[in-house]
């Protein structure tokens, strides 16, 4: 077994245990603050051995790793160790990390299930031999990840200010847009009905955030850890949006050097500006200080739902495009 | 708001154009267009064949009345953009810019009364005059990095203004961005070219995009060599093209080769190396020379000549250096026979058949582009860049009200937006007090 495919399992297995380690802190009161502590140190042990992982595999592919699905989401899960890393220094609390650890391990579990000529190191076609695929990849990758923590962190705002049927529409958005991208993934149903399942429940979901925004507005508590997590929620917003804009325009220079155009409204390219415009209109309404924060929050959770669609959506949902080396070939 | 007057109309058209319900109208049809564009295979990319297999001939013809086949050049798309155009300047301009000078002399003080109805307010309670206890805060205010204004007892400490300018910064990179499609597409040009090696083209061709002012250089290209790199498993590595340009009249203006991501340029005619394949494979039946046309299938480029009406010769070659293989097909069977794989200059004899492989014909697709508004582009990329950075460093503002308690003390109201980044505020506050007490008085606190 290769040092990278070791160091990639250990990660994977790390991972798992720190979720298991969080989930059994919450049900023992007496060793909740040690099983946490152990959670994180097996998370940070874990974000070593993912940045180990990619670096062998660059090292044994000879390029910066980031040419398909595969290598997109260990970046992925690096991103989203490294900015858990920073929170808990930034914000003192180690438990936000139930969210990294459930995020990296599905993401984990779910690049283990990908076909082997995904995992292999395989040459690349002549499109992506530049220097703009390390420029361009990451930085969009690592706001992906920021992004998804920040909704995630968005749920758990709803969720501790007891707007409960907002925070419930929310996680129902998200299991129909996660369970559409796995059935898509791994071609388990038919492609329309793929479809149909995303777009209705994504247009169902959004209903009912509405509605529940409207029953559940006059409700609601504050407190600390609330706060904490919109923070949080705005935080990661603020340093992934610049990433994000980044990675767009060097995409689009990119694509002018290779093909002469730096924009051919492509189902990725056009989806990433929708996830632009969906963070600008969040910032927008941040900045003007008069919104309310259950809206943000719920605007945060329609950006990552975007997110979704853009990053693995589209690639999983039967749209072609430029970007379709992303997809899995049968 | 009511206008009169003379200047009154056009003051309300400008508010009218201004409106933030007009922007969010536009941002959700455009959205939706966008979201219906990336769904729907646009027939820009994909051929109508792809169209009709997945819609079926009704759907196909449904979806190109509704503009769907082509939705970012229908007319709904730029009529919303145009819309958005507008709307964009009109706010840009009657909004943020008299928002953005206020802000640049400060942000203004606000009385108690004012910080109990706009934000979140903490009282801090000193036993101090008023006059030292506002000279400590100054004081460490401004250590703390803060920018501290002072109007009797009031005082505004604001850090970051760099934040202020991410939104009118992003939409300066817009307008420039807007500026420069528009100088693009009324002259600019762009096409593809298929050429075999020796073959010399007039380009741009003449039925081609051209430009609707300006003038389009004649150049002639000749493609003098093409070759592909391939991996050990035959998969492609690279294309690369040796290119000679010169003017109509026959001068030379130079020879480069291109590659794919490493384009070449010639009076101002940018030249990209697109798309390589091979076009055809030359044959000789029993000395009779014959060119079967191929296509791209599963990784191969394979074509088919009939033999006889029954009887059918495929062909396949994955690089043009190696060997074609040769097929035989009859109607009735299911499967083809294997003839036999030659390689280039090379004859086999099968019976009394003599097959020559006379080698295949490659093409390189070189696609060309003449943008003279894609320095405008890449400075509104600068600005959008410049933009984001702003958004990285969000400006943070702290208002305070001093009053006396009557007691020889003094009590602070230091109230701030609880929407953003409340908890450094808030760490500014227990630093500067060293006791945090929020308290809210109702509703009309939270904004």
């Amino acid at each position: 077994m290769s040092a990278e495919l070791s160091m990639t399992n250990s990660a994977g297995i790390t991972s798992i245990v720190s979720l298991w380690l969080y989930v059994l802190s919450g049900l023992s009161v007496r060793a909740g603050g040690r099983l946490k502590q152990a959670a994180a140190i097996g998370l940070f042990a874990c974000f070593i051995l993912v940045t180990g992982a990619i670096i062998a595999r660059g090292m044994a592919a000879g390029r910066f790793p980031v040419a398909n699905l595969y290598e997109s989401l260990l970046l992925f899960a690096w991103a989203i160790l490294a900015a858990f890393l920073i929170l808990v220094r930034t914000y003192r609390i180690a438990s936000i990390g139930w969210i990294a650890a459930l995020v990296v391990s599905t993401t984990f579990i779910y690049a283990s299930w990908l076909p082997l000529d995904q995992r292999e190191i395989s040459p690349l076609m002549p499109a992506l031999v530049s220097y703009w695929r390390a420029i361009h990849v990451p930085p969009l990758i690592i706001s992906y990840g920021l992004i998804l923590i920040a909704g995630l962190a968005a749920v758990v705002f709803l969720w501790l200010t007891e707007k409960r049927k907002t925070a419930l529409a929310c996680i129902f958005g998200l299991a129909v847009s996660a369970a559409s991208i796995a059935l898509g993934s791994f071609a388990l149903a038919d492609p329309a009905f793929v479809q149909v399942l995303f777009w209705a429940g994504s247009a169902l979901a959004l209903c009912l955030m509405a509605l529940a925004l409207r029953a559940e507005k006059s409700k609601g508590s504050e407190n600390a850890g609330a706060a904490l997590y919109d923070e949080i929620s705005q935080r990661l917003i603020t340093v992934a949006f610049p990433l994000l804009t980044f990675g767009i325009i060097t995409g689009a220079l990119w694509a002018n050097h290779a093909w002469g155009s730096y924009w051919f409204w492509d189902p990725k390219e056009t989806m990433s500006l929708v996830t632009w415009l969906s963070y600008a209109l969040y910032l927008h309404l941040r900045a003007q200080g008069r919104c309310r924060q259950d809206l943000l929050a719920v605007l945060a959770v329609v950006g990552l739902l975007i997110t979704l669609l853009t990053y693995l959506g589209f690639n999983f949902l039967g749209f072609g495009g430029l970007h379709s080396y992303g997809q899995i070939k049968e | 708001m009511t206008f009169s007057g003379p200047g009154a109309k056009p003051a309300l058209l400008a508010a009218k154009l201004a409106s933030l319900r007009l922007t969010c109208a536009g941002l959700v049809a455009l959205l939706l267009l966008m979201l219906a564009g990336a769904w729907v295979p646009q027939t820009t990319a994909e051929p109508e064949a792809r169209l009709l297999e997945r819609f079926g001939t009704e759907g196909f013809r449904l979806l190109q009345t509704l503009g769907l086949t082509d939705v970012f050049h229908s007319p709904a798309f730029l009529a919303v953009v145009g819309i958005l155009t507008v709307n964009l300047v009109a706010c840009t301009f009657a909004r943020m810019a008299p928002r953005i000078r206020s802000k640049m002399a400060g942000a203004p003080f606000k009385t108690e009364a004012e910080l109990e109805e706009s934000c979140r307010v903490c009282r801090i309670e000193s036993a101090e005059a008023a006059g030292d206890l506002i000279e400590r805060i100054k004081s460490q205010m401004r250590e703390r990095g803060f920018t501290v204004r002072q109007k009797e007892r009031l005082l505004v400490a604001e850090k970051g203004r760099l934040g202020l300018f991410a939104a009118p910064v992003t939409h300066l990179g817009l307008m420039v961005l807007l500026t420069g499609v528009a100088v693009s597409a009324l002259t600019g040009f762009d096409g593809l070219v298929e050429v075999s090696p020796g073959q010399i083209v007039d380009f741009p061709p003449a039925g081609d995009r051209k430009p609707r002012t300006g003038k389009v250089p004649d150049l002639r290209l000749k493609l003098v060599s093409t070759r592909q790199d391939s991996y050990a498993d035959g998969q492609p590595k690279q294309w690369y093209s040796r290119i000679a340009v010169s003017d109509r009249q026959g001068r030379a203006l130079g020879e480069a080769e291109a590659s794919v991501n490493n384009p070449v340029t010639f009076a101002g005619i940018d030249i990209y190396q697109s798309q390589w394949g091979v076009k055809s494979l030359r044959l000789a039946l029993a000395g009779q020379p014959v060119e079967i046309e191929l296509k791209d299938f599963s990784g191969d480029r394979m074509g088919i000549y009939p033999l006889l009406p029954d009887l059918l010769l495929i062909a396949a070659v994955k690089d043009p250096s190696g060997p074609a293989r040769l097929y035989l097909k009859k109607e009735q069977s299911a499967s083809p026979l294997r003839l036999a794989a030659i390689l280039p200059g090379e004859t086999v004899r099968l019976g009394r058949l003599t097959i020559e492989n006379r080698g295949a014909i490659v093409t390189s697709g070189l696609q060309y582009k003449y943008d003279p508004g894609l320095w405008i582009v890449y400075l509104s990329f600068l600005f959008f860049t410049a933009g984001a950075i702003c958004v990285a460093a969000p400006c943070h503002c702290l208002w305070l009200a001093v009053a006396d308690t009557g007691a020889g003390g003094c009590v602070v109201s230091a109230g701030y937006n609880a929407n953003r980044f409340a908890r450094i505020i808030e760490r500014e506050i227990a630093l500067l007090s060293g006791v945090v007490e929020t308290r809210s008085s109702g509703e009309a606190v939270h904004r």
